[in-house]
C-alpha cells in the first residue's frame, strides 16, 4: 500500500475521525470546564450556605499535621466562624462498611475564645453529610439521624463521644438499622471534630478528666490520688497515647491507650496499670498490675472477650519486665500470646493497646532506645551531651543588651536547676566577640524566683575575629565554674593581662579574646540578676519577707488590663503588684511592677494610702518603649492623695488631673497607665475591707471568733463570721469542697437573722451572695451573677433547715446548678451550706 | 404524516419500548436510585438530557462516523455528554448532584443511551433521533419515578421527600426490595400494556371487518367468547 493509499482506506479515516471527535470533545470540555468551574471558596461558601442558610464569614484554623490525626479518623478543614464564634469542621470518620469512610461537616458550638484561653464547648449545632467511601446505604441515614447530634449538648458540654452500637442503649447511641458501619462511620467522624476541638482549642486541652472511681476501684481495688502526666511522642508502633496518670502510692503509671489493626482497622481503648520501682534513672518496669477495657471501633465482636482476657496480661511480669510485647497468633504461639479464640483481630488490638503503653513507658519514660533512628541532639541537649526537659525563656527585647554584651537565649532546665544562657561577650580583639554557652546554677523556681548559686560550665559556641581562640584551651573554660561563691556573691568576671582582681581568668597572650569570654558569661550573669532572681527582692533592691497572695482568676482581670501577681510585703507596708496594662500601639501592652503603699492589715482590710514606685518590666508591640524616660515611671509616685481618692491614671494629649504621658509615644504611655491602673483596680476591689467591699457602703461589723474545732464540717471550712447588727446580717466567708479536680469555691454569704447575739440568733434566709475565690475551677467564669441570685431567692427552704443541692437532673428544691458547670456548682452550695452547717450547728448549738 | 410519524416515535419510546419496563434496560440507575422519588425523577431527567443531546449529535454525525469505529466514537461523545451534564449540575444544581452521586457518571455506561444511539439515531434523521431521545428518556423516568414513590412510600412512610405516615417496611430500601418492586411494575406493566395493544388491536380487527361508514360491532363479552 502506497501512502497516498494509506491516507485514502478506511483504517486511517476511521482514526482520523476517532481523533477528530476526542479532539473536540476535549476542547468542549476544556472550554465548559473553564465557565462552570467552581472555586474552592466557592465549594465552601456553599456549604456555609447549606449549613447556615445564608453567608457567613469563615476563616480558616491552621493545624498540626498531628492535630488531624484522631482515635475516630482525620481532620481534613477546620474553620472558624466570625458571625457566631463556633468552629465549622471538614472530618472524615472510618469504620464504615468494608473498610470505607464517611465525610461530614460538623459545627461545634463552642463559648470564649482561643485567646482568652476560655474556649469552651457547649454542644453540637448541625451536622451535614459531605461524601463517602465504599457506603452503598447511605441514603438509610435520614435527617433524624443527623439531628440526633445536635440534641445532646449537655452530655456534649460534658465531654462525652457518641457511639453507634446496634441494639446500645446509651443517651449518645446513635444508629439506623441495616446501616450500623455507615452509621458508626457518621459517628466517627463527628467524634473526631469534637476530639480536635477539645484536644486543640478548648482551653482543658491537655488536662484531661482523670479515669473514674469506678475503674480506679477496679484496677487498684481502692480509690488512688492520680497526678496528671504531660504525653510526649502520643504516637507508637502500636497505637496512641491517650493519657498518662502516676498514681500515689502505688508505684504504677495508669494509661489510657488505643491499640491499632482490630477488626476493619478498627481500634480497641484500654486502661494498663504499668508497676515500676526505683525512681529517677533507677526506675524499672516491674510488670503489669491489671487492663481494664474501656471503649473500641468497629470491633462488632468485642462481647466475645471475657474479663478473664484482660486477666491474662496480668500474669506474665517476668516477660513483660524483661522487654517483651504481648502478641494475638491465632495459634497460640509466643510466650507472651493473648489471643481470645474466634476474635483474633480484636485481641490483637487490645494486645496493641497494652504494648502502646509498654512502648511509652519504656522509651519515653525511661528513655530506653526505640528502635527507630533517635533524633539528632537540639543544642540545649547537645550542652548536656542527654537529652533534657526545658523551657526556653523569652527575652524581653529591653534587656537583650547589656554592658557587657548581648543575650542570644534563655533556657530553664528544671533538671538540672540550671538556667543555660547563649550570650555574645564584646570587646574582643579588633572589635569582635566571642559567644559561649554558660549554665547558671540556681535554686527556686520560676514562678518564685531563682537565686544564683554559681556557674555549672561554660562551652564555647563561636566567635568573631578572634583569629586566636584556639590557643585557648578548656581549662580556661573551666575556670569560670571555680569561683562560685564570688558568682554567687554578684562578682563579675575580669580578664586583666596582670592577673589582679578575684574573679579574674585571662589566657597568657590571647587576653582581647579572654576578655571578649569573660564579657560572654557576665553578659549572661548580668541578664540572671536584672530579669530571673526573686521578683520582689529585685524590686526593692533587698532581701525582704513577704506574702504571695491568691485571687482567682475573675479577680484579676479588670478593664484595664491584667494583675499577673500580687506581693504583701509587711515590712513595707505595701502591695506589690505585677500588672499588665492594655491599650498600647497595635493593641500591645506594656508590664510593670506597681508598690502601692497601704495601712491596716490582709486580715482586716487594707486602705490605700498612695504609690511607692513603678519599674519597667516588660512590653508586647511597643516599639518605642525605649523612648520612654525613668522620669515617666517616678511621676507615678507625685500623685498620692489623688490615688487614695480613687482616681485612676490617664494618657491623655491635654487633660486629667493624674495624667502621665510620655510626648510622642502616647499609646505606650497609655498602656503604662493602665499597668498601675489594672493594679489599683485589683486593689481596691479585692483587698479593701472585706465587709464594707460587701454591701458597697462602710457598715459597723463585729467579726466573731471562731470555734477553732467546728470550723470544718461534711460541706467545707468556714473562715471568718462578721455580725452587722445594722444589716441584721451575718456575713460569712466560707469555703466548700467538691469541685472539679477536688477544687474549692470561697464564697461571701450573707445570712438574714433575727434576734442579737445575747439572746440568740434565728435564721430567716440568705440575702446576698457574692463570689470571693475558688481553686481548680477553670470555668468558674461561665457562672453568670444570677446564679448566686438564686441562693436568696429560698428562704422558706432555707429557713426550714434545707441545704442547697448542685444536681445536673435539676432535681431537688434547693438545686441550684449551672448547665455544663455542675462540679463547681456543687462546690458553690457547699460554700453556702458550710456557712449554714456553721450557724445551726455551733453558732445556735444545733437548735436553729 | 410527519406528526404521525413522531407521534409513534415518541409512543414507542415512552411506552412500546419502554426503557425499564420493556426492555429490561439501565437496571444499575434504576435500582441504584429509586430510593425517593426525588431522587429517581432527578435521575431520569438527568439520562433524558444526555440521550437526546447524545442522539442528536451522533445522528449529525452519523454520516461521518466509519461504522468501525462507531461504538468507540459513540462512547466518546456519550461520555462527554455526561460530563457536561456533570459540570452544569455540579455548578447549578449543587443538591441534586450530591444525591446521584456516583450514578451519575455511570450514565456513560447506561445501556439506554448507548443502545438508542446505535438503534436508532446512527439511522436516524436528527429530528426523530432528538424525539426518540426524549421520548426514550421521558419513558425512563416515568417508570423510574413509579418505582422510587412505591419504595420512598413504604420504605420510608414519605412521598417526594413529605412525611406521610410513620408505618415504614424496611425490606422495600434495600436491594431485594428494589427487586421485588421492580419485578411486579414490570409485571404490572406488561400486563396493561398487552391488554391495551390487545383491545386496540381487536378493535381493528373490527373496523377491518365491518363495511365503511357503519359502526363497529360491540366488542363481545369474555362469555360469549368462552
Amino acid at each position: 500500500m502506497t501512502v497516498k493509499q494509506f491516507f485514502k482506506s478506511n483504517a486511517f479515516r476511521s482514526l482520523a475521525v476517532l481523533i477528530a471527535i476526542v479532539l473536540v470533545a476535549g476542547a468542549l470540555l476544556a472550554i465548559f470546564n473553564d465557565i462552570l468551574y467552581i472555586s474552592d471558596e466557592e465549594r465552601l461558601n456553599r456549604t456555609l450556605s447549606k449549613i447556615y442558610g445564608e453567608n457567613v464569614t469563615a476563616e480558616e484554623v491552621t493545624l498540626d499535621e498531628d492535630a488531624k490525626t484522631t482515635p475516630y479518623g482525620t481532620v481534613n478543614f477546620v474553620y472558624h466562624i466570625q458571625e457566631d464564634g463556633n468552629y465549622l469542621f471538614q472530618t472524615t470518620g472510618t469504620g464504615g462498611y468494608q473498610g470505607g469512610t464517611v465525610t461530614v461537616w460538623t459545627v461545634v458550638a463552642v463559648t470564649g475564645t482561643r485567646e482568652a484561653g476560655d474556649l469552651a464547648i457547649t454542644g453540637i449545632d448541625k451536622v451535614v453529610y459531605e461524601s463517602n467511601t465504599s457506603q452503598t446505604l447511605m441514603a438509610n441515614l435520614t435527617d433524624s439521624f443527623y439531628a440526633f447530634y445536635t440534641e445532646h449538648d449537655d452530655l456534649v458540654a460534658d465531654g462525652e463521644y457518641f457511639t453507634s452500637v446496634k441494639g446500645g442503649t446509651d443517651d449518645l447511641n446513635n444508629v439506623v438499622a441495616n446501616a450500623t458501619m455507615s452509621s458508626g462511620a457518621v459517628t466517627n467522624a463527628v467524634n473526631a471534630a469534637l476530639y480536635c476541638c477539645r484536644t486543640q482549642f478548648v482551653s482543658q486541652s491537655g488536662q484531661p478528666e482523670p479515669p473514674s472511681d469506678e475503674v480506679l476501684e477496679e484496677i487498684f481495688g481502692e480509690r488512688v490520688a492520680l497526678t496528671s502526666v504531660a504525653v510526649t511522642d502520643a504516637q507508637t508502633p502500636y497505637g496512641t497515647v491517650d493519657e498518662v496518670w502516676l498514681t500515689s502510692g502505688k508505684s504504677a503509671y495508669l494509661f489510657k491507650t488505643t491499640g491499632t489493626g482490630g477488626f476493619q482497622g478498627g481500634s480497641v481503648t484500654l486502661w494498663t496499670a504499668v508497676t515500676f520501682e526505683g525512681t529517677g534513672s533507677e526506675m524499672k518496669l516491674t510488670g503489669i498490675e491489671k487492663v481494664v477495657y474501656l471503649s473500641n471501633i468497629s470491633q462488632s465482636w468485642m462481647n466475645k472477650i471475657p474479663d478473664s482476657y484482660y486477666d491474662n496480661f496480668a500474669d506474665k511480669d517476668d516477660l513483660v519486665a524483661a522487654g517483651g510485647y504481648f502478641t494475638a497468633n491465632p495459634d497460640g504461639s509466643g510466650d507472651l500470646n493473648n489471643v481470645q479464640t474466634g476474635v483474633s483481630l480484636a485481641s490483637n488490638a487490645s494486645c496493641n493497646a497494652v504494648n502502646a503503653a509498654l512502648c511509652y513507658f519504656r522509651t519515653v519514660l525511661l528513655g530506653e532506645e526505640s528502635g527507630e533512628e533517635p533524633a539528632p541532639l537540639d543544642p540545649v541537649e547537645e550542652f548536656y551531651g542527654e537529652r533534657v526537659n526545658y523551657t526556653q525563656l523569652t527575652i524581653d527585647e529591653l534587656y537583650t543588651s547589656n554592658e557587657y554584651g548581648a543575650v542570644d537565649a534563655v533556657y530553664y532546665v528544671a533538671e538540672k536547676n540550671e538556667v543555660l544562657i547563649l550570650s555574645t561577650g564584646t570587646g574582643g580583639f579588633q572589635g569582635g566577640t566571642v559567644t559561649l554557652w554558660t549554665s547558671l546554677t540556681v535554686t527556686g523556681s520560676l514562678e518564685d524566683g531563682l537565686t544564683l548559686t554559681g556557674i555549672g560550665k561554660v562551652v564555647y559556641d563561636s566567635d568573631v575575629d578572634q583569629s586566636w581562640m584556639n590557643k585557648i584551651p578548656d581549662s580556661f573554660f573551666a575556670n569560670f565554674a571555680d569561683k562560685d561563691d564570688l558568682v554567687a556573691a554578684g562578682g563579675y568576671f575580669t580578664a586583666n593581662p596582670d592577673g589582679s582582681g578575684d574573679l579574674n581568668n585571662v589566657e597568657t597572650g590571647v587576653s582581647k579574646a579572654s576578655n571578649a569570654a569573660c564579657n560572654a558569661v557576665n553578659a549572661a550573669l548580668c541578664y540572671f540578676r536584672l530579669r530571673l532572681t526573686d521578683p520582689v527582692e529585685r524590686f526593692y533592691g533587698e532581701e525582704v519577707d513577704y506574702t504571695q497572695l491568691t485571687l482567682g482568676a475573675s479577680c484579676t482581670t479588670n478593664e484595664y488590663g491584667t494583675v499577673d501577681a500580687i506581693y504583701y510585703v509587711a515590712e513595707k507596708n505595701e502591695v506589690l503588684i505585677l500588672a499588665t496594662g492594655t491599650g498600647g500601639f497595635r493593641n500591645g501592652t506594656v508590664t510593670l511592677w506597681t508598690s502601692l503603699t497601704a495601712t491596716g492589715s490582709l486580715e482586716g482590710g487594707l486602705t490605700l494610702t498612695g504609690i511607692g514606685k513603678v519599674v519597667y518590666d516588660s512590653n508586647i508591640d511597643q516599639s518605642w518603649m525605649n523612648k520612654i524616660p525613668d522620669s515617666f515611671y517616678d511621676n507615678f509616685a507625685d500623685k498620692d492623695d489623688l490615688v487614695a481618692a480613687g482616681e485612676y491614671f490617664t494618657a491623655n494629649p491635654d487633660t486629667g488631673n493624674l495624667n502621665n504621658l510620655e510626648t510622642g509615644v502616647s499609646l505606650a504611655s497609655n498602656a503604662a497607665c493602665n499597668a498601675v491602673n489594672a493594679a489599683l483596680c485589683c486593689f481596691r476591689m479585692w483587698l479593701t475591707d472585706p465587709v464594707d467591699r460587701f454591701y458597697g457602703e462602710q457598715v459597723d461589723s463585729t467579726q466573731l471568733t471562731l470555734d477553732a474545732a467546728a470550723l470544718g464540717n461534711e460541706y467545707g471550712t468556714v473562715e471568718a463570721v462578721y455580725y452587722i447588727a445594722e444589716k441584721n446580717e451575718l456575713l460569712v466567708l466560707s469555703t466548700g469542697t467538691g469541685g472539679f479536680r477536688n477544687g474549692t469555691v470561697t464564697l461571701w454569704t450573707s445570712l438574714t437573722v433575727t434576734g442579737s447575739l445575747e439572746d440568740g440568733l434565728t435564721l430567716t434566709g440568705i440575702g446576698k451572695v457574692v463570689f470571693a475565690s475558688e481553686t481548680s475551677q477553670s470555668w468558674m467564669d461561665k457562672i453568670p451573677d444570677s446564679y448566686y441570685d438564686n441562693f436568696a431567692d429560698k428562704d422558706d427552704l432555707v429557713a426550714a433547715g434545707g441545704y442547697f443541692t448542685a444536681n445536673p437532673d435539676g432535681t431537688g428544691d434547693l438545686n441550684n446548678v449551672q448547665t455544663g458547670v455542675s462540679k463547681a456548682s456543687n462546690a458553690a452550695c457547699n460554700a453556702v451550706n458550710a456557712a449554714l452547717c456553721y450557724f445551726r450547728e455551733v453558732l445556735t448549738g444545733g437548735n436553729a | 404524516m410527519n406528526a404521525k410519524k413522531y407521534g409513534k416515535i415518541a409512543y414507542d419510546g415512552l411506552i412500546t419500548n419502554n426503557a425499564t419496563f420493556k426492555l429490561v434496560l439501565g437496571t444499575c440507575a434504576t435500582l441504584g436510585m429509586s430510593t425517593s422519588a426525588v431522587n429517581s425523577f432527578g435521575m431520569g431527567l438527568s439520562v433524558t438530557v444526555v440521550l437526546l443531546l447524545s442522539n442528536v449529535l451522533i445522528s449529525l454525525l452519523r454520516k461521518v462516523i466509519p461504522n468501525t469505529v462507531r461504538i468507540p466514537a459513540f462512547i466518546v461523545i456519550i461520555a462527554t455528554m455526561v460530563t457536561l451534564l456533570r459540570m452544569v449540575l455540579e455548578k447549578y444544581i449543587p443538591d441534586l448532584y450530591d444525591s446521584m452521586g456516583v450514578f451519575l457518571p455511570l450514565i456513560v455506561v447506561n445501556c439506554v443511551i448507548l443502545g438508542r444511539a446505535e438503534a436508532f439515531a446512527s439511522k436516524n434523521p436528527v429530528l426523530d433521533s432528538a424525539i426518540d431521545g426524549v421520548a426514550t428518556g421521558l419513558g425512563l423516568t416515568f417508570a423510574l419515578t413509579l418505582i422510587g414513590i412505591i419504595r420512598e412510600f413504604l420504605g420510608n412512610g414519605s412521598f417526594f421527600g413529605i412525611h406521610v405516615m410513620d408505618f415504614k417496611i424496611g425490606f422495600f430500601t434495600n436491594s431485594a426490595g428494589a427487586f421485588f418492586v421492580y419485578g411486579i411494575c414490570i409485571a404490572l406493566f406488561v400486563l396493561i400494556t398487552n391488554q391495551a395493544e390487545k383491545a386496540r388491536r381487536a378493535k381493528q380487527a373490527r373496523m377491518l371487518r365491518m363495511p365503511s361508514g357503519q359502526e363497529p360491532l360491540p366488542a363481545p363479552d369474555a362469555e360469549e367468547v368462552k
